[in-house]
This record gives C-alpha cells, structure tokens and sequence, in this order.
C-alpha cells in the first residue's frame, strides 16, 4: 500500500490542527450557551465532519463512530432541534478529547475505549434512557420525542446491478430531509485503490477533496467484502466506498471525479425515505448491547458491538422489516436476541478476511511520526526575511573589517567562513518559507472550466502540468485573479462550439493544458488552447473602432503587435458580451497585475490552431533583479524587467540623436523616435538648480536606459549607470504613498536605502503624450531619410569590431557576427596533432590561428599569455579565431577594397581609423581550417541557366558580401538597399529568387515579405530572410510572414546550399503545378491540393533519386 | 496613574513623548532623502533590515527645517504591531502608530520622567498655532517647560502634508 502510510500521517495531522482548532470554538460556545454564534457551529461541524470524512478511508471505525455522534450532535443544535447545555458542551469536550488520544496513538485507536465518550453523548440525544427517572414536564417530553425523529438514522440502499447484494448507508433522517429538500442526488461510488487513484498520480485525499467540494460526503469505506485472500491484498486492489450528495447530474460525475460510470450508482432518495420510514435507529442498535454488556468486556463488546454496526446493517433491517411499532423497548429486546446468533456468524466469515488488510496497516501505523508544524503568520516570517537580509549585510561588514585581521589571527577566517556560510543557508531556508506550490491555485480551475463549459454548452478537458512548481506565496496570491480570468478567457473565446469543432475536424472536445515550470530562473505559467485562435485582423479593426490605435497604426502593425491589444484598457474581442467575460475590463488588469508582480505577459495564437499565454513570473516577489542608477547624486533601482536597453551618446553625437522638440527630448534610436525623459527633471534633483538640464552643451557622454511602459518605449536620461543588483523589494511606507514615481524601496548591499523607480509613474509625470509623439514621428521620419541620405552617402554606419594578433597588422570583424569573446590563457590550449582545441561551455572548441591561413606576419606566443578568443554567432560547428588584443568598436561607414590586398579567408581591406584594416572572412577561414566539416559543401551546381538573384540588404558590406558569395557560385546578382527599391525591381524585371534582409530602414523586410506576397505575381517567388538575429526571432514567425527560406548573415555555405534548395523547389512545383493545371481545368479546391501533394512527394523523391 | 515621559531636546525646547511608544534613539544615520516629497519628510533609512522614514518635527512644528542632521538623534517610534498588548492592558490610550516605523529628528535625548496626568496642563496660549494642534500638554518642571506631544495628532499630520 504505497501512500498508505504517507496518507495516515497527513490525516493525523490534519485531524489533530483541526481537534485543536475545536478547542477555543467549544470555549467559545461555552461562554455565550444561550445564544451561540451559528459559525461556530458551522465551524465545529466542519472540522468534525472532515475528520469523520477521512476516518472511514483507513478503517479507523473508532473515530468514525465517535466523530459521527459528535456531528450529529452538531447537526441537531445547528437545526435548534437540542438546546446547547453545559452537560452537553462537557460531552463534547469529552468526545473530542477521546479523538485526540485516539490521534495521538492511531495505531492502538481500535483498542480504544470510547464507549463513556458515546454513552455521554447519546445520552444528551436521547434523555430519555437516562433521565427516564426524572420528572419532566410535559412540554419536555414532547421536545424529547421530536430529538428522537429527527435524529433517526435511515439506511439507503444503491439501486444495484443485477446479480449484486446493494450495499447500504446510514444517513441520518435530518440529513436526508435536507438533500431532499435542496435537490440533491445521492450516489454511491466504488473506488480502487490502484487504478482510479495511485496509478492516475492521486491520493485518496484528493479524492475526498474533489468529492466535499461537489457535495456532501456522507459516509466512505473501505469495502472489505470483495477481498477474497491474501492475492487481492497484495494487488494493492482496495475498494473505498463512498455514498455522497451532490447537486451534479449522474453523466457529469464521472469526469469530475475521473470514475468510470458504471462504478457511480445513483439512489433514489424518495423511495429509500419512504420504504424506511418506519425502521429503527442505528443509534439504538448501537447502544443497546453495549448497555447490556457486564462492564468488565466492555472494551471486547463495543469493538463487536462497532462491527456488527457496520457490517450486518443487512440482517437488522431485514430482521426488523416487519416491525412496525418505534417504541424503543420492542426494539431493544429484538436486538438482544439477534446480536447472540448473529455474531459468531460474521466473527467467522468476515473478520478473517478483512484482517489482513487492515490489521497490518494499522500495526504499520504504530510508529507513524507526525511531524509537527507551528503556524507562523506572514508578518513575523517577513520579519525574519528581512533579519536575515540583515544578517547578510552584517556579515559583509565583519568579512571586510576582518579581513586584514585573517593572517594573523589563527581560526578567524574559519569562524568567518562558517558564518558566511551560515548565514547564507539561513536566508535559502527562510526565503524557502515562503515558497507554495501552484497546485493551491490549479485547484480550483477544474471546476470553474467545467462549470463555465456547462453553462456555455461546450465540451472542454483542463490539463495541468507541474503543480508541484512553487513560487512565493504572494505571487500565488496575486495569481489567482488574473489566471482565473485567462482561463475564463479561454473556455469563452478559445474553445468553440463542439459542432462546430466537428466541422473543422477537430475533436468536440476542447483541450485547455495549464502548464507551470522553471526556465533561466523565471517560471513560465502557460495557458494552451486548441480553439480557434485569434484573429489578428479582427483585433486590429476592432481596436480602430474603438480608437485605440489608429488606421495607419495598424497597417504598420506585425501580428504580434496586433494581438497584443487585447491587453489595451477598453478592449474586447467577443462578438457578444457574455456574463463569462468580456465587459473590456480583464485582459488589461491580467496585464497590469502581472506587470505589478514583476512578470511578463506573453501570447502566441494561431488562427484555427490555437492560442498560448505564458505568463513569466519572478521565483519570489520580495528579490526581483534591478540595475542600479545615479542621478543628482543619489542611487535609485530601476527593475530589470522595465528596461529595454541602455544607450550611451556620446558629447558630439547628441545634437544629432537628440532632439528639443516643443520643450521635450526626443531620442533617435535607430528608426525609432523615443520620448526623453530627464530622470532629474521628473524628479526635480537638479542640485545646480538649473530649470532643464542642458543636454547641448553637456561634455560628459549622455546616459540612457531605454524602458518599456506598456506598449510604448521611453529613454530616461540618468548619471550613471552602475550595476545590476539582486535586492528585496519593500513596499513603500504609507507617508510616501502619493510618491507616484516610486514603487517601493530597497535597503542596498552598503546598507543605505535606495527607491525603486516606478516606470508608469514616471511616464505619468513627465505627461508624455504618446499620440502627439506619433505625429511627430511621421513628420520625422522623412527628416531622417533626408539626413542619413546626404551624411552618408546613401551608405549605411557599420559596428566593426577591431583587434590585433600581437602583430603590426590591424584587423576588423563585423560586430554582428560575433557572440563572445573570451580571455583564455595560452596554455589551456590543447593540442591534437596539427589541430588546436579548446575546452568550452562543455565542448570542444576548434581553434584558428589567424597566420595559418591569411597572408600576414606570424606573432610570437608565450604560453602563459592571455589570449583572445572570439566565438562567432550560429555555427554548425563550435569554432573559435585565436586574438591578440581587442582594441575596440568603431561605427564607420566601411568601404570595402577587395583587389589591392587579396587572399582566400580575407573578403579585402578597408581603411579605418587611418589604417590599414583587413577584414577576414570568417567562414571562409573556417572552411580551410577544417575542410573535412564543409567537405560535402556546395557542389551543387545549377542544372540550367544562370539564375537571378535578387539581394535586399542596407548595409553595403554585407551586400557586397553577399553580391560575391552568389556570383562565385555562378549567379547572376541585382541589388537592392530597401524595400522600396526591391519591390520597383520586381516589378520591372523577372527575378527567380530574393534574398531579402529583415532589419532594414524605409521599409523592413517584414514590410517587404507582405508587398511582395500580396501581389499575386510574386505569391510563390522564393524569397529568403537573412539576419543577423536569427537566434532572436522564430524562424516559424517569418515562415508564417511568408519567406520561403531563413538563414543568418555571412555563413556563406550554408546560404548557398539553403539558397540552391529553395529554387530547386521552386522549380519542381513550378512544373508540378504546370501538370496540375493541365489535369484539371475546373478543378476543385481540395481536389487539386492532394493531387498537388502527392506530385509533390513524387517530385521529391524523384530529386532524392537522382 | 503615572506614566513615564522620555523627554528630549529640540531647538530652544524640551519635549516628551510617552516611553512606551518609543522604540529606540538612533545615530549614525545615512538617510536617503526623497526627491520631489514635502519638506518634513527627511528621507528613508534603514533599520536592521526595516525602512524607517524619517520626520523633520522641526518643520511639523512650523519651525525652520533641521541644520544639523549629522549630530542629530533619531527618536524610533513603536508601531501597531509593538504597542498592541500596551493597548490592551490600557496603559496607552488609543494611539494609532500604523505598520510603518517612523522616525523623528531631534537634538538631544534628555531625562525620563514620571509624571501623573494631572501634571499635564493645557498648552499655553502663546504657543504657535502649528505647534499647539501637535500638543497633548505641558508639565511645568521647576522653571522649564516641557512639551508633550500628541503622537496620534503629528502622524495624521504627517500623513496629510504627504498626501498634498
């Protein structure tokens, strides 16, 4: 039995929290008697019932029965059916104080005597076997006899399958009037212990969790009838038996429950009233013997007295079918006669049996330890987090003063070590404190998924993945909301109607997987729908008419940008608005409450495929990580998630890329025109006292973090930028509260305060209008055309990286294609005959030397020498060009000599910075370096004529680079700068293939890819992004814009071969769709798609073949 | 009943506040100050790991601003949290702290006395008129007078400057 003991451990300390919560509820009960608060009841009741609930899972009948007296008890004071008395709260103390040392010692709970507990109890619902001495008036005995019908105990029986012996259940007759009354149905459910809960990954608590929260449970055992030997035990196959109420209809049980519907059985509660009317009460059967019994069996008695309770309610109710009269005297001696003849019988044919299932659970249970827990509230856990972040800065403070001190104070340095590491540990410990998994909030969407797709006639399955994700408890909080809404979201616009989804060849049933788990750091809540997607040219028009953005806002849109609307205040895609959502408040607060946790919202969606939210959220809200900024003198905390990039200007350079337009900065960044924001102008730190700064006339290099806000950007001019910090969020003390430019505070590793920016406050203050900036930007965006063009020359600015191999000679490699570089030391080199290796990030790092192959002076190493090594971007294989020194970036217009110096592995030279620079062609000299990796290259020739293609690249370097990659492989090459040019191009003349860069000025390729497809001339024209940024951007967004083909910049290799295989294809469904069109000429649509498809395969097979 | 005043130096005069809602005097202070914020807030500064916001009670009274910040003490006040069992046992009246410690500047720490409330006499009339809303009283200590002020009125005041 797996869990078995796991779970015994979880109820003991379940119960026991719950026994003592009891406690100050009953004294409570105890002080106002007469006029008891009907939630302290409730509350009793509550925790009574779930104990009850639970006890009958693990065979502890002792505490079932006692914990079902207890709550009957309840039950009829709830209803005022009894009058609280002091006796009767005695009884309760005593009943509850027998379940805690039942508790304390569940192994030996069966052993346990609770017959006093019972007597005590029964007696205060029944006077009358007590108190039948003691004058009553007349009044009392009326209210004694209306106690006794109302606590009567009715059996239910399941309405069987043929061929089975229904099983029965005891409800009391109170309980059963009350699900009568508010309709509720009553089933019986069978449930195995291995295939319905441990090999599905759920506890038996589960269950009952998911059974209380549907209705009432109203009695669960463990069904010994069918173990039939020790075979069946060691199958681990136990069957619980659960009778319950719930409001929800016979088809919808089994997915809520996730049991099969033939092991759910309804009961037809008006007939089992009515046909047991007249029988006896349990209780009675109960006490009776026990009465009888001379008291020194006592303990023997009442544990045959309990089975029989449970186990032969059959024969009883069968003996006593024909009884008609209640008097409890008939019934008494009726037991009597019974329990003698009857109870060997089942001491013979049950117990047996039933022993070796429970008995040795129990005795397994004996040396169960239950770890004990102390709540602790939040507050004083918050204190200890930041003691400990105290902690922390003392230990600093010690390791620096005594670290003069270490070499001559022998056993300081380990005493200080062992601090530091203690400390350490205790601020992992305390932060773990706070940590909840994410089950606490998955909880509850099943029902609210299946409540909502009832409600909307849809047919949707919730699957959750990695529950066991914890994140701070906070966050969980503050989760709860916007995840409930997403969800909601969903079910309401995601998944479509089932006939409908039938019609589209989907499943009726819609999927919607909620997903959590841990990625660099962060954790990624995902919320996946097969639905129908979103329609981003809906969203974009719906967003024009509601003047969210404008109509050329939305042309100029990508997909991603016009689905990221829905989250704009004011915004709703429903067609309708339903009561499920969508009254256009929701999607922004999701935004906005993820944003105040320091997480991410992020959507991808696929019309008629689906759509995926991620959430990304930080492990714990109080550490968030947050780069450290000066203005005025003083340090503020900008958080990491607001910031885009940082801009340095430098002194010349400003009047050019900042601009003073009606008294407010505008930064040119790139193609982009952002709002500048002076951090001492919003603030008002201006110590010269000067009304604006003035950014002209400033000799020091201007500083600016470029922040994101929503959907708009922002430069925020600061001092200095210094580092980037892990810190502790504290929430801004209530004196500051109209500070709008802060969001809270943080104490610094020097132990000083400083303020954590907040970025919409900010923006707020600076009253930056964002639309006023768009005009401008319109009207500027001709201006910079018109600058770039005469600076320039129509050439664009090129980041060289510049560096020397400890020779005269000067080199240069475009920025872009460089990942890293790394300073190695010239002895970790390792050697392999005539190849150089380098162990790096884990694998083995081809090394080039730069002199083996360029026609340049060899320098002289030492080997313990610091080296350089630079790792370019995207290589198929890890290779790395050996350095000198980097001697810096330069932005320069590049004009590229390819004759005067000219070798394989050289593209040729240029002259920067005065000097001679050569310019290596990386992927050539990997190509000689390790010809055997590239062996297999491009032999493919072109099996016909020259074919032209067409290159669309602003950067005249990479152009020219390009330009002479195609025409050594035999292409005939025009030339394009933009977008614009490219396309006058297609229209002028045939071009069998583009190559088309994506970062572009004028018109980007994005732009580009859309006129080109959306000319129905051009719509299977091969057209191939290249880029610098594939690592950046999915490869599956440009396929989706319509580029046949993705490759990054400069690999000549795998650009020719990608290229060759692009027109290749072309070309064969050129000729399949020439076939195509000559076999059907009214063709139908689907018709000709799978002919085409087919031809396609033969096509490519043929390609294989030859 | 008695009560225990912790009294201490301010400019020309001698105040008090209640012992029990004073948490402790601090030196040593690097405070952080607050751009764009009312004059009276000081700045922030940390205490063991708590942000303290410190007061200037100098501009609270109406007086000119605080000089001498590096020589200056600071008087920690208690919050809800700390006074709430004094609270209940009735040996401070109804004093909201709130959650968030504050701290005042002053001069100097002076005696602790102990005073009966029927040593507390209303404040004289001449007296400014931004002071005299601040002031419980004032105990008459041989020729010297002391100040004792209404914490509850100065943290609503603070709070209400802060919000304009």
């Amino acid at each position: 039995m797996m869990d078995q003991d796991e779970l015994i451990k979880v109820f003991v300390e379940e119960s026991i929290q719950h026994l003592e919560s009891i406690e100050p509820d009953l004294l409570e009960m105890e002080k106002s008697i007469d006029n008891i608060d009907s939630q302290i009841i409730n509350g009793i009741f509550r925790a009574v019932h779930s104990i009850k609930g639970a006890s009958g899972f693990f065979g502890l009948k002792n505490i079932g029965n006692l914990s079902h007296v207890i709550e009957n008890l309840l039950s009829m004071l709830r209803e005022g059916n009894i009058k609280a008395s002091p006796e009767f709260i005695d009884a309760l103390f005593s009943g509850i104080d027998a379940l805690k040392s039942m508790f304390d010692d569940i192994g030996n709970s069966e052993n346990f005597n609770i017959k006093p507990e019972i007597e005590r109890l029964t007696a205060i619902i029944h006077p009358s076997n007590k108190l039948s001495n003691t004058v009553t008036t007349q009044n009392n005995n009326d209210f004694v006899a209306e106690q006794v019908k109302e606590e009567k105990i009715i059996t239910i029986k399941e309405k069987s399958p043929t061929g089975q012996e229904p099983r029965k259940f005891d409800v009391a007759k109170n309980e059963l009037d009350k699900f009568v009354r508010n309709r509720l149905c009553l089933y019986t459910i069978t449930v195995y212990l291995k295939k319905d809960l441990t090999e599905k990954g759920k506890t038996p608590l589960d269950l009952i969790n998911s059974i209380v929260s549907n209705g009432d449970l109203i009695e669960s055992r463990l069904d010994i009838d069918m173990i039939q030997g020790l075979a069946d035990c060691l199958d681990n196959e136990i069957k619980f038996v659960f009778a319950f109420a719930t409001f929800l209809e016979e088809e919808s049980l089994p997915t809520v429950l996730g049991i099969p519907k033939e092991r759910i059985i309804p009961i037809d509660i008006q007939i089992q009233i009515h046909a047991q009317e007249h029988h006896l009460e349990k209780a009675e059967i109960k006490m009776e013997p026990e009465l009888k019994t001379p008291p020194k069996n006592i303990t023997d008695k009442v544990n045959k007295a309990d089975k029989i309770y449970t186990e032969s309610q059959l024969p009883i109710i069968n003996k006593h079918q024909s009884i008609t009269s209640t008097k409890p005297e008939l019934k008494i001696t009726n037991e009597q006669q019974f329990i003698p003849s009857k109870e060997p019988e089942f001491r013979i044919t049950k117990q047996p049996q039933s022993t070796p299932t429970i008995e040795p659970e129990l005795k397994i249970t004996n040396t169960i330890q239950t770890e004990e827990k102390i709540k602790v509230g939040v507050n004083f856990l918050n204190d200890l987090v930041n003691l400990a972040g105290e902690m922390v800065l003392g230990r600093n403070q010690l390791n620096q003063i005594a670290m003069p001190l270490i070499k001559d104070t022998p056993g300081l340095n380990f005493a200080i070590q062992h601090i530091s590491r203690i400390t350490t540990e205790m601020q992992e410990k305390i932060m773990q404190m706070r940590m909840q998994p994410v089950s606490i909030i998955f909880g509850k969407f099943q029902r609210i998924v299946r409540d909502l797709a009832k409600q909307l006639d849809k047919e949707i399955r919730l699957v959750t993945h990695g529950e066991d994700v914890e994140l701070d408890k906070s966050i969980i909080e503050a989760l709860s909301d916007p995840l409930t809404h997403l969800i909601r979201n969903s079910v309401d616009h995601g998944i479509e109607e089932p006939d409908y989804r039938e019609k589209s060849g989907k499943p009726r049933q819609g999927t919607i997987q909620l997903k959590a788990y841990h990625q660099a750091g962060h954790v990624y809540i995902d919320i996946i729908d097969d639905g129908g997607g979103i329609n981003c040219k809906l969203v974009g028009e719906k967003a024009v008419e509601k003047e969210i953005i404008t109509k050329e806002q939305m042309n100029e849109m990508g997909d991603k940008e016009l689905m990221m609307l829905i989250f704009k205040p004011g915004f709703s895609t429903a067609k309708q608005i339903s009561a499920v959502s969508g009254r256009g408040v929701g999607m922004d607060v999701v935004m906005t409450n993820i944003k105040q946790l320091g997480g991410t919202v992020d959507i991808n969606s696929t019309l008629y495929e689906g759509t995926t939210i991620s959430l990304v959220l930080p492990l714990t809200l109080a550490i968030v990580s947050g780069l450290v900024i000066q203005s005025g003198g003083q340090c503020f905390i900008l958080p990491e998630a607001n910031i885009d990039e940082l801009v340095l200007i430098d002194p010349d350079e400003i009047k050019d890329r900042i601009e003073l337009v009606q008294k407010s900065l505008i930064l040119r960044l790139r193609n982009m025109l952002l709002p500048l924001i002076s951090l001492k102008d919003v603030l008002n730190i201006n110590e010269s006292g000067r009304e604006k700064i003035d950014i002209y006339g400033s000799t020091e290099p201007a500083r600016i973090v470029v922040i994101k806000h929503g959907m708009s950007q922002f430069g925020l001019l600061v001092d200095a930028v210094e580092n980037i910090e892990e810190i502790v969020v504290k929430p801004l003390p209530r004196y500051l509260k109209s500070q709008k430019c802060f969001s809270g505070a943080s104490i610094m590793g020097n132990g000083s305060v400083s303020l954590i920016l907040d970025a919409a406050g900010i923006f707020e203050k600076a009253k930056l209008h964002h639309i006023d900036l768009e005009k401008y930007r319109k009207k500027a965006k001709a201006d910079i055309k018109h600058k770039t063009d005469t600076k320039h020359d129509g050439k664009d600015l090129q980041t060289l990286l510049l560096f020397n191999n400890n020779t005269p000679e000067k080199f240069a490699l475009p920025l872009e294609l460089i990942s890293r570089i790394e300073r190695i030391k010239a002895s970790t080199i390792e050697k392999i005959k005539d190849q150089q290796y380098l162990q790096y990030q884990g694998s083995k790092l081809r090394l080039v030397f730069l002199e083996d192959y360029l026609p340049i002076t060899r320098p002289e190493r030492l080997p313990d020498e610091t080296i350089g090594v630079i790792i370019p971007k995207q290589m198929k294989y890890p290779m790395g060009i050996i350095i000198h020194n980097v001697e810096g970036t330069i932005n320069a217009v590049v004009d590229i000599d390819t004759k005067s110096i000219a070798a394989p592995g050289l593209f040729g030279s240029a002259i920067l910075e005065n000097r001679i620079t050569l310019l290596p062609d990386m992927y050539l000299l990997f190509e000689l370096a390790a010809p055997e990796w590239y062996r297999n290259k491009s032999n493919l020739k072109l099996n016909s004529d020259l074919k032209k293609i067409l290159i669309v690249e602003d950067t005249p370097f990479f152009r020219m680079v390009e330009r002479d990659y195609l025409i050594s492989a035999g292409y005939d090459v025009i030339e394009a700068e933009n977008g614009k040019q490219a396309l006058d191009i297609l229209y002028g003349q045939k071009v069998d293939g583009v190559i088309l860069d994506i970062i572009m000025p004028e018109m980007d390729g994005w732009q580009t890819i859309r006129a080109i497809r959306s000319d129905i001339r051009f719509k299977d024209l091969p057209v191939m992004a290249v880029t610098s940024l594939a690592e950046d951007i999915d490869p599956q967004k440009g396929f989706k814009a319509g580029f046949t083909q993705w490759e990054a910049k400069l690999n000549k290799e795998r650009l020719l071969d990608k290229l060759y295989k692009m027109l290749e294809n072309n070309r064969l469904d050129n000729s399949m769709n020439n076939r195509l069109d000559s076999i059907s000429d009214s063709d139908s649509d689907s018709c000709s798609a799978n002919q085409k498809n087919e031809l396609a395969h033969e096509g490519k097979y043929k390609k294989e073949v030859a | 009943m008695s009560r225990q005043i912790a009294t201490f130096i301010l400019g020309n005069s001698r105040l008090g506040i209640d012992i029990l809602l004073i948490k402790e005097v601090y030196r040593h202070m690097s405070i952080t100050p607050i751009p764009d914020s009312p004059a009276h807030l000081k700045g922030l500064m940390n205490l063991r790991g708590r942000v303290v916001t410190v007061i200037d009670l100098n501009i609270c009274l109406g007086r000119a601003a605080s000089e001498n910040v590096a020589t200056s003490r600071l008087l920690v006040l208690k919050t809800d949290d700390d006074i709430e069992k004094y609270k209940k046992s009735g040996m401070v009246g109804n004093i909201s702290l709130g959650k968030d410690i504050v701290g005042l500047l002053i001069d100097q720490m002076d005696d602790v006395i102990t005073i009966e409330n029927s040593d507390i006499f209303p404040a004289p009339p001449n007296l400014e008129e931004a002071e005299e809303a601040l002031i419980e009283g004032v105990i008459k200590k041989g020729k010297q007078l002391i100040i004792i002020l209404d914490v509850n009125a100065m943290l609503e005041k603070i709070m209400l400057d802060a919000c304009m």
